[in-house]
């Protein structure tokens, strides 16, 4: 694909020219006109451009198939990868005729977006830099305190780790922190947060999280030891 | 419930070591998920629902299938996640993609079908003196019944009952006697089992995040 920029009164729509090799042209004004353009610079390089490659015929098809009514869900979504990730996983076949493959690639899918809500969830997270602020600590320091399980740290790739605030009284790191990473020692640190944000049936319901704020710790750090070394069943 | 004792009463009844139990033969594999660095022949001395409160004897927990293993196992209840824009309302159970790399599948052989108490019925749950309610109590309380039935004089080789993650999933806990009859093979990582998983999603909802 090559790119060429025309005169700001051309005709918005993308369109082919010639009658051999087609060329697609933009005008400036067209809103697609910078992100292709990013795209065609960044594709210069082979394995970004097998992978955006693989992207394009993945959103080309899902948008073709995609229905009026995932595109209007999708557009209104608050991110763009949001609005990525509703498109594609519509895409994908419903799980009841869908292959094994497609219905693991589907839940990753949804998994992407249930990490966003996981960074969101209760107050949100902190960066390490934020983190030592609220704790009058160093960087190094809260990392510190994360690698010796003092303190959950969630990891999100290059951007490093995310810090739950929820984990922060008015003291400091809550002093039921390391007690409950302990107890779920053999799960990482998603694991941990999953279990603790999510409903408990034998606290009535009630997340872990919450039962910890109402003072219930000893009774957590059980029910976190027994998921730890069994599960909930 | 046994003549005598008030219908709240979720205690074991004194009589159960001596009681006539619901017992079954029970015929292999059992599932189990475990995490991959541990032996996947463990017989757990502290935690589960049928454990011994004084820690005697261990108990080794399985399922009747890949699936509902991977369920009682791993499987938290829905209600973190919200479904997606394009699946409004679907129930989400999350489970972390590094859990899958570091929990393993192991299956368990029996060199004999081994004898079990059967909780699956309401009248077995009766004739040891209790209900459905045992398979739903917090642990404090059903581990009270495990001493009375390893001790009844029938010498029981494990429990079996119906999961609390329904789905027609069997629970089986098999006491540390039963060592020497069966066998566990490490079956590799959960990452692997492609089509345990696709199940699983399938019938939990299950979605799988990064990390």
């Amino acid at each position: 694909m090559s790119h060429r920029q025309r005169s700001t009164n051309a005709s918005r729509a993308p369109r082919r020219r010639g009658t051999g090799q087609a060329t697609l042209v933009l005008s400036a004004s067209d809103v697609l006109y910078t992100p292709v353009a990013t795209l065609v610079e960044q594709a210069k390089e082979p394995l970004r451009r097998a992978i955006l490659t693989r992207f394009l015929r993945a959103a080309g098809s899902a948008i073709g198939s995609a229905s009026t009514s995932t595109l209007t869900k999708a557009a209104s979504a608050d991110s763009d990868v949001t609005a990525v990730l509703a498109t594609l996983e519509a895409s994908i076949p419903d799980p009841r005729s869908a292959t094994d493959e497609e219905v693991i690639a589907r839940a990753q899918l949804r998994g992407l977006d249930a990490r966003q809500q996981v960074l969101e969830a209760e107050g949100g997270t902190l960066s390490a830099e934020q983190m030592a602020r609220r704790l009058h600590l160093t960087r190094q320091a809260v990392d510190l305190r994360r690698r010796n399980h003092r303190l959950i740290g969630l990891p999100v790739g290059r951007h490093g780790y995310r810090y739950p605030v929820w984990q922060l009284g008015p003291a400091g790191i809550w002093p039921w922190v390391p007690q409950v990473i302990q107890a779920l020692a053999p799960h990482d640190p998603w694991q941990q947060v999953f279990f603790l944000l999510s409903p408990h049936p034998d606290l009535e319901g009630e997340s872990p999280l919450n039962a910890l704020r109402a003072g219930r710790i000893d009774e957590v750090v059980a029910l976190a030891r027994t998921y730890a070394t069994y599960g909930l069943g | 419930m046994a003549s005598g004792r008030a219908p709240d009463d979720t205690t074991p009844p004194d009589d159960l070591a001596t009681r006539q139990l619901p017992l079954t033969a029970i015929e292999g594999p059992a599932w189990r998920v475990y995490p991959g660095n541990h032996r996947p022949l463990h017989f757990n001395r502290q935690d589960g629902r049928f454990n011994d409160p004084q820690q005697q004897y261990g108990v080794l927990y399985a399922a009747n299938t890949d699936v509902g293993a991977f369920a009682e196992r791993l499987l938290l209840a829905p209600g973190l996640i919200k479904g997606p824009v394009s699946v409004a309302n679907a129930a989400s159970v999350p489970v972390s993609a590094t859990t899958l790399e570091t929990f393993s599948l192991a299956t368990i052989t029996f060199a004999q079908p081994l004898t079990c108490v059967d909780l699956r019925t309401p009248s077995g749950l009766t004739q040891i003196g209790a209900g459905p309610w045992l398979l739903q109590a917090p642990h404090s309380l059903s581990k009270q019944w495990s001493r009375p039935l390893f001790l009844n004089s029938s010498a029981p080789e494990g429990i079996i009952w119906s999961s609390r993650a329904g789905h027609n999933i069997l629970s089986l806990g098999l006491h540390e006697r039963t060592k020497p009859k069966i066998t566990a093979k490490g079956l590799g990582p959960l990452i692997g089992h492609r089509r345990l998983l696709a199940d699983v999603i399938r019938q939990f909802g299950l979605v799988i995040t990064p990390g």
